[in-house]
């Protein structure tokens, strides 16, 4: 999860500083942005999600508790709106998935590009993911992509703990069998 | 416990606690299957471990946080062109003077009102106890009238005929 931005920006914003309101744009955009490709696959819906998860953020900055990180409330906010995505078009989520394979050579990778197995790897794991059910995919990519605590993937996908459990079971499942296929067929699982 | 209870357990290695684990490793020492089921899975999470840490960028950052800025900055905009107008709508000036012509408009209409109800009726005609009604004046003017129809209609057949006939010898 991305650091915290300081209490005093998010008062100064809360105010209507649209500066101050930049700031936590530039610190918080990057990990919005990898959330949000994780779960669309597709680097123009990510960039849509995450303005307009920004723009709900602003608008809604007044009810804002500091007891509850302004991360776990961003991560409420763009889990929501990628289900949405998800949700919305069936015929949508299969483009995506064809982009993900298309794209995978184009996407930006921050600080291990140069790992060509790891960047292999993402690829059919986002692949696997989107094949998952929303639900089941939202927990996989928290708790084992974000590695988000179990209360916090509870708290952001407001779901109790045995049903976190329950959709990780079967989304771990799928994924292992997805992975186990592979390795079969390239005979890759030695060189791991 | 069976060893489909265990698979599920394994799966989910990291969501159990110290006790559960410590009785699963038990299991796993002594369970074939289980130990193969376990070894596939923890390589498996290995690998999802090390997706983890790569992480996709926007191609341009600076470029999203402008196009967030502007959108966010023109919704404040409109907030607060429609927080003008809430506030002049709401200004006490303007709330007189709704109310004087909401006045002037209820006096407008009572005097509308007033001078309707002035129109003269319609005279009535008194008809006198025990008059007979006249229907010989009627009938002439049915008369009159049908004779003047009958005219003009033998008068169109008469030119009709002469253009028939101007028609044949031309």
């Amino acid at each position: 999860m991305a650091e915290q931005v300081p209490l005093e920006m998010i008062t100064r914003a809360i105010q209507g500083d649209t500066d101050a309101f930049r700031d936590i744009v530039n610190h918080h955009q990057a990990f919005a942005y990898a959330v949000s490709y994780r779960f669309l696959g597709n680097a123009e819906d990510a960039e849509d999600v995450v303005q307009e998860g920004f723009i709900r953020l602003w608008k809604n900055l007044h009810n804002y508790k500091p007891e509850v990180k302004l991360t776990t409330w961003l991560y409420r906010i763009l889990v929501n709106l990628c289900l949405d995505v998800l949700k919305s078009s069936q015929r949508k989520q299969q483009r995506n998935s064809r982009e993900v394979k298309e794209e995978g050579a184009l996407a930006h990778y921050s600080a291990t590009d140069d790992d060509v197995r790891a960047q292999e790897l993402h690829e059919l794991i986002q692949e696997a993911a989107s094949e998952l059910s929303p639900n089941q995919k939202a927990v996989f990519i928290l708790r084992d992509l974000e590695d988000l605590t179990v209360e916090e993937v509870c708290s952001i996908l407001s779901m109790s703990a045995g049903n976190v459990k329950s959709n990780l079971y079967y989304a771990r499942q799928q994924m292992s069998e997805k992975l186990k296929k592979y390795y079969q067929t390239t005979d890759k699982i030695t060189t791991i | 416990m069976n060893c489909s209870e265990f698979e599920k357990r394994i799966y989910l290695y990291r969501e159990l606690t110290v006790t559960e684990r410590e009785i699963t490793d038990q299991h796993i020492a002594h369970c074939e299957s289980c130990s193969a089921l376990a070894a596939q899975v923890f390589q498996q999470q290995e690998m999802v471990r090390m997706v983890s840490s790569v992480k996709s960028t926007v191609k341009d950052p600076e470029w999203l946080t402008q196009r967030i800025m502007n959108s966010v900055e023109r919704k404040e905009k409109r907030i607060s062109r429609s927080d003008g107008i809430a506030t002049f709508l709401d200004s006490l000036f303007v709330r007189y003077a709704f109310s004087a012509l909401s006045i002037l408009l209820i006096a407008f209409f009572y005097v509308e009102q007033q001078s309707a109800d002035q129109v003269q009726p319609i005279a009535k005609i008194e008809i006198k106890e025990g008059t007979v009604l006249n229907t010989s004046s009627f009938f002439k003017s049915h008369l009159n009238s049908r004779q003047k129809k009958e005219t003009t209609l033998s008068i169109s057949r008469y030119s009709y005929n002469r253009s028939e006939r101007l028609v044949k010898t031309l």
